[in-house]
């Protein structure tokens, strides 16, 4: 009786194991499929009205692989400097400076003159403070000249990593476009118009999404390429001007603008 | 002992000394400059637009002095102490092969008279002598020349 109430309790345990096992296959599969991926990017009913009309393990492969080859079609469009590369750190540079200097237009032209020689270009100009989007591999040299230009008052640089950012954004892109696909081919199949309609609608939201994404996507790229530098430029006030010491060597003193001007 | 050979031997050697020991400086001023003074320490020199050249020499009064030190004094008294806004600054020389001295050369900009001025200077030093050659001029006469100083300055002797 023992022996018997053990046995029946291990075969229960069995089954129930094998039971557990087998939604996991399940579960393991749909997301290889790029279902599971996107709960939120396809309604729940969807599931069902696919459920009614795909049968087949086979279907499903050839589904998958469709949906593959045009997702890749579609994310190749946005280019391949768009994707982020494995290894590589996408980072968004932006220095913010003020730097008092002896002639303010003077100044602000040799900026300007320093971010276009570098490929850069103005973004903003508000009274003696300019702001240029310069390629971010010439952000430290540009960075660097323009803190020469005269006394630096105020200096704050930062730098972002997006990386993983960008890798959300782009795994969230790849997978509305594959359910958005895995819809068109639903559409194709679906005979009630409610189901019409219902498909439709998920797909218009998803289009949309995918829109919102690259268009982050182009931001970022655009952000990573080209780093931020805003300076604002000050002239040297009474209250600021060094005051002069006269030097402890006499040549020294013979040296300098006001001599030259006054002995000629 | 005496010998008119002999006296007339240490007179060339004092005056040989004398010449090489003393040399004039000389440059060649640029073409469209007019040289208003000349000596053997200083050359005074502007063009028709007011820019002004001077080329001076300074004896170094101190043991142990060398172009480092003096272009380090030079530097912090014009940009730390002055306020003058430093453009570009570079390594120079004057001469050609052997006789070639090295030197500094620093761009500068600073307000005088009302205006902006561009300040051209270097700072050259050889055996115990200072050398130096200021360009100065409100910022269209010195670009028209900035050039033509700079190939001058390779003229340079002292």
């Amino acid at each position: 009786m023992m022996r018997n109430g053990i046995l029946l309790a291990a075969l229960f345990l069995l089954l129930a194991a094998a039971g557990c096992q087998s939604d996991g296959a399940a579960f393991v599969r749909a997301s290889d499929e790029g279902y599971a991926a996107t709960p939120d990017a396809v309604a729940p009913g969807l599931f069902e009205l696919e459920n009614k009309i795909v049968a087949g393990e086979a279907r499903y492969a050839a589904l998958a692989a469709d949906r593959n080859a045009i997702a890749t079609d579609e994310s190749g469009s946005l280019g391949k400097a768009e994707q982020a590369q494995p290894g590589k750190r996408l980072v968004i540079y932006n220095a913010d400076l003020q730097v008092r200097v002896a002639n303010l237009e003077s100044a602000k032209r040799r900026f300007l003159e320093l971010a276009e020689a570098a490929g850069g270009y103005l973004q903003q100009q508000r009274d003696h403070t300019l702001t240029v989007r310069v390629p971010a591999t010439r952000f430290d040299e540009i960075v660097r000249t323009v803190k020469e230009f005269g006394s630096v008052i105020k200096e704050n640089i930062t730098a972002k990593d997006i990386t993983r950012e960008f890798l959300d954004i782009e795994i969230r892109l790849d997978n509305a476009i594959k359910a958005r696909d895995r819809l068109a081919t639903l559409l194709d199949r679906a005979d009630k118009v409610a189901d019409l309609l219902e498909i439709e609608r998920e797909m218009k939201r998803l289009t949309e999404e995918i829109e919102r994404l690259k268009g982050q996507i182009r931001y970022f790229k655009d952000q990573v390429a080209f780093s931020t530098v805003t300076v604002a430029f000050n002239a040297p006030s009474a209250g600021v001007r060094p005051v002069r010491q006269r030097s402890r060597f006499e040549w020294v003193n013979k040296i300098g603008v006001d001599h030259v001007l006054s002995y000629f | 002992m005496y010998s008119p050979i002999s006296s007339y031997f240490a007179s060339a050697l004092v005056l040989v000394a004398a010449l090489t020991g003393c040399t004039a400086l000389h440059m060649d001023t640029p073409d469209g400059f007019l040289v208003i003074d000349e000596s053997r320490s200083e050359i005074k020199a502007t063009s028709s637009d007011s820019a002004l050249l001077w080329a001076r020499t300074f004896d170094d009064d101190y043991e142990g002095g060398n172009l480092s030190f003096w272009f380090d004094t030079l530097y912090n008294d014009l940009i730390d102490n002055r306020g003058y806004v430093l453009i570009e600054q570079k390594e120079a020389r004057h001469g050609g092969g052997a006789n070639a001295v090295e030197g500094h050369e620093l761009l500068l900009e600073t307000t005088a008279k009302g205006a902006l001025q561009k300040y051209l200077i270097y700072l050259f030093y050889d055996s115990g002598t200072i050398c130096t050659v200021e360009f100065v001029g409100r910022e269209e006469p010195f670009e028209k020349h900035v050039d033509s100083v700079r190939e001058a300055v390779r003229s340079l002797r002292f």
